[in-house]
């Protein structure tokens, strides 16, 4: 075979090696396993723990909180809604009791066009003013008996 | 000589025939190879973890916008679970508020990054909506939770450059920040402005439908914090799911059916403007 040729042969095989092998040192183990992405970050994203841990977890401590809660109006609103995620909780601490009741309570129940009508709501002002709600209303079983209606 | 000539052809006419074997045969050593590969890693077990196999669900989300009362419980669970960064700016899920005054045609929107409602919450980590409308004559209004629709045809994945966004086999749309480059070509693509940019990581940020939580038996966090089960998630797979009943018992829609996308987050409750 002539030189010239020898050598295209020998430069073109050492551009394919090069190619190869940078492909195979830049490309992570798993790219391409699954489809054209690193199938390892799939376990990695998975492997995060939860913070929030639901109503199931604070029952294990706060059985009682828990069994008045679950009965009343607020039922659907779970502990870590007001009470902030558990996290580790109690290992790291007290979750915090929120003390701006007004500030809460009306997050959810302030009179606000956009609200479906379904949602009870008050005016502040007209209600209760700067009054905390907690003077009235026990957050874990909201109704008042003395309105006429049952707390259900 | 034209003898010769003839020789040299049919020498490189042989020569490229060769070739093209040895090509072939190599293609089939490769895909014979990268095919074992690939047997070898889902014979070893569930995936992506021990107990869960992203086979056997298909994850899909329902927004009943009929319900949502726009107390924000939703966007503060999302950004405490997921770490996303304490500014308004950036979040994974949001809540739109429109507001149809009496005598005019559009309707005003407004989310919890409006300087209003930043204000209304006290700083930019707490998240309300402010009573701004309290006294105007409102013609109708309500509450539109967003988030990442998850599409089966997610535009943001066609455009990364670099096979860092990706759809699971289970339904989730998710970025590897260990190889997103920052480029934001997908926050671009995303129809639906799904995505934001971490600018202290360089990387982009989207809703995973808390993909570490789904794939332990949880909600997500958004659906978990809900108050008035607005947000509905579930297996799609799953006859039973709370997200198949939503979607048997109620007209569903999608966000934006026009580009394509095919998202599996379905919507009740919303109106013509909404996209």
């Amino acid at each position: 075979m002539p030189k010239h040729i020898v050598r295209l042969i020998m430069s073109l095989g050492i551009v394919i090696l090069l190619v190869i092998g940078s492909k195979a040192l830049f490309t992570a183990d798993s790219f391409g396993v699954y489809g054209h992405y690193r199938a390892n970050a799939v376990p990695e994203i998975a492997s995060d723990t939860p913070k929030y841990k639901g109503p199931d977890y604070c029952q294990l401590c706060h059985s009682e909180r828990h069994a008045t809660w679950s009965a009343h109006r607020h039922g659907k609103v779970k502990c870590e809604v007001c009470h902030g995620p558990a996290g580790e909780h109690p290992a790291t601490g007290k979750l915090p009791i929120p003390s701006d009741t007004v500030k809460l309570c009306s997050t959810c129940h302030e009179a606000m066009p956009a609200r479906p009508a379904a949602q009870p709501q008050i005016v502040v002002s007209q209600h209760s003013g700067t009054q905390a709600c907690i003077a009235c209303h026990n957050p874990h079983a909201p109704r008042i008996a003395s309105s006429g209606g049952s707390d259900r | 000589m034209k003898n010769k000539t003839h020789k040299t052809a049919s020498g490189r006419r042989v020569f490229l025939g060769k070739l093209g074997k040895v090509a072939v045969y190599a293609g089939a050593l490769l895909g014979a190879a990268r095919g074992l590969a690939k047997g070898e890693s889902s014979a070893a077990g569930s995936f992506p973890t021990a107990d869960y196999d992203w086979t056997k669900h298909r994850w899909g989300y329902g927004v009943d916008a009929t319900r949502c009362i726009g107390c924000l419980r939703c966007v503060e669970a999302c950004k405490i679970e997921n770490g996303v960064s304490n500014d308004a700016h950036h979040f994974r899920t949001w809540v739109e508020r429109y507001v149809y005054l009496k005598g005019e045609d559009k309707p005003r929107i407004d989310s919890h990054s409006d300087p209003q409602n930043i204000a209304a919450a006290g700083s930019q980590g707490e998240y309300r909506f402010d009573n701004r409308y309290k006294d105007a004559e409102v013609e109708k209004a309500f509450f539109v939770p967003k988030l990442c629709n998850h599409c089966e045809h997610p535009s943001c994945v066609q455009v990364c450059p670099v096979g860092a966004t990706f759809k699971t086999k289970d339904g989730a749309v998710l970025i590897d920040h260990t190889y997103c480059i920052g480029c934001q070509y997908c926050v671009q693509a995303c129809p639906y402005g799904a995505r934001t940019f971490n600018y202290e990581q360089q990387v982009t940020d989207k809703c995973t439908w808390c993909y570490h939580r789904i794939t332990k038996g949880l909600q997500p966090a958004c659906v978990e914090v809900c108050p008035v089960n607005a947000r509905i998630f579930g297996d799609l797979m799953d006859p039973g799911s709370a997200i198949r009943k939503f979607i048997r018992e109620n007209r569903v829609q999608v966000l934006k059916p026009e580009t394509g996308n095919a998202p599996t987050c379905f919507y009740i409750g919303i109106d013509k403007e909404v996209s």
